[in-house]
């Protein structure tokens, strides 16, 4: 009978240690993604600005808004 | 004479029929190199960035400081497209992976697909995003947790003195089905770039993060991250760049053992095709 007490208190105990430990390693596990949220944070606002040309290559002209729906080459034309 | 005559009379037409095909021809190829799809064809991009990084924590913890190289590798496949002149949508798929090269418990990886509707109101652009999310230990090999966050945003540009400035605000609530993951979140950022010539500029890129965890272990946890970086950009081509950049991280946090410090050094290779 004591050992069967013995027994589950053991068990008892070893739960309660796993599920501390597990307990902990899922916090862990949520900050394991932190970098990768930061890198990721950064790497989106640099991307962002990927496609908006704030620079011309040398030499070239600045291309005029183009309103009346008309092509460069129409325009010529007319 | 008569035979002239007739060829005179003739000559004209004939240059002028050619003349017409000459024109349609013309008109034919100005069409096909002026041909842009329809505004509702969707589009198909493919942005990234690849990074050689060194940290001087790489655990992000408190106590225990670890430095080492990693390779951050983000890389994103965007479908995107047009339901209204001023209403967008993005389906996309996103890989990120850190890869140390020492610390190999520090390795981490991430999946996600996500769709994004996005609207113009004034001068902002206003998005609500949906994401689900895999979290991962190691290169896709321990499953960490997964997450659907539920996400709305607003940005614009400023340009002030040629400086560009493009500030951003994001809400945030993640559910996950790991409880511990759960919570709320806001996001602020202001992105910096001023051009120096015609292919490089000074970029900074300043953020707040504030975390209120809602489930599980970090229950009642409020976490606030401040971040700082600056770097040199150099414009390889339009939709090409590199950047050479420091940044410092620091979390602050309720739960003393979350508190950490960081310092990435090193160049991203960002790309948009």
């Amino acid at each position: 009978m004591k050992s069967m007490i013995a027994v589950a208190i053991g068990a008892i105990l070893l739960l309660g240690t796993g599920s501390g430990s597990l307990a902990q390693g899922r916090g862990d596990a949520g900050d394991r993604s932190q970098r990768g949220d930061s890198e990721g944070f950064r790497n989106t606002i640099r991307e962002e600005r990927l496609k908006k040309p704030t620079y011309l290559q040398s030499g070239q002209q600045a291309p005029e808004p183009n309103t009346d729906g008309t092509t460069d080459r129409n325009k010529k034309k007319k | 004479m008569r035979r002239s005559g007739i060829f005179v009379v003739l000559l004209p037409l004939i240059l002028g029929v050619n003349g017409v095909r000459a024109a349609d021809i013309s008109v034919q190829t100005i069409n096909n190199e002026n041909y842009q799809p329809p505004a509702w064809a969707p589009t198909v991009s493919v942005v990234g960035s690849l990074s050689p990084t060194w940290t001087n924590n790489a655990f992000f913890s408190r106590d225990d400081r670890k430095s080492d190289w990693f390779l951050n590798s983000d890389l994103s496949v965007r479908l995107d497209g047009r339901l209204a002149p001023d209403l967008s949508y993005r389906f996309y798929v996103r890989s990120e992976i850190d890869a140390f090269a020492k610390q190999k418990d520090a390795d981490w990886s991430m999946g996600l697909w996500g769709a994004r509707l996005a609207k113009n109101i004034g001068e902002w652009n206003v998005s609500a995003v949906f994401e689900n999310r895999y979290d991962y230990g190691g290169i896709y090999n321990e499953h960490l947790f997964t997450a659907y966050d539920i996400m709305a945003a607003a940005s614009r540009d400023f340009t002030i003195n040629s400086v560009i400035f493009s500030p951003f605000i994001r809400g945030r609530y993640r559910f996950s089905d790991r409880d511990f993951a759960e919570y709320w979140r806001l996001d602020l950022a202001l992105g910096i770039e001023a051009p120096l010539n015609e292919r490089w500029s000074i970029v900074s890129s300043p953020f707040f993060e504030a975390f209120w965890f809602t489930g599980g272990v970090n229950s009642g946890r409020a976490d606030q991250i401040y971040s700082v970086s600056l770097g040199l950009k150099y414009n390889i081509a339009p939709n090409v760049s590199l950047t050479t950049n420091v940044a410092f991280e620091e979390r602050l946090s309720n739960v003393g053992i979350r508190r950490y410090q960081n310092v990435d050094i090193g160049p991203h290779l960002d790309f948009a095709f």
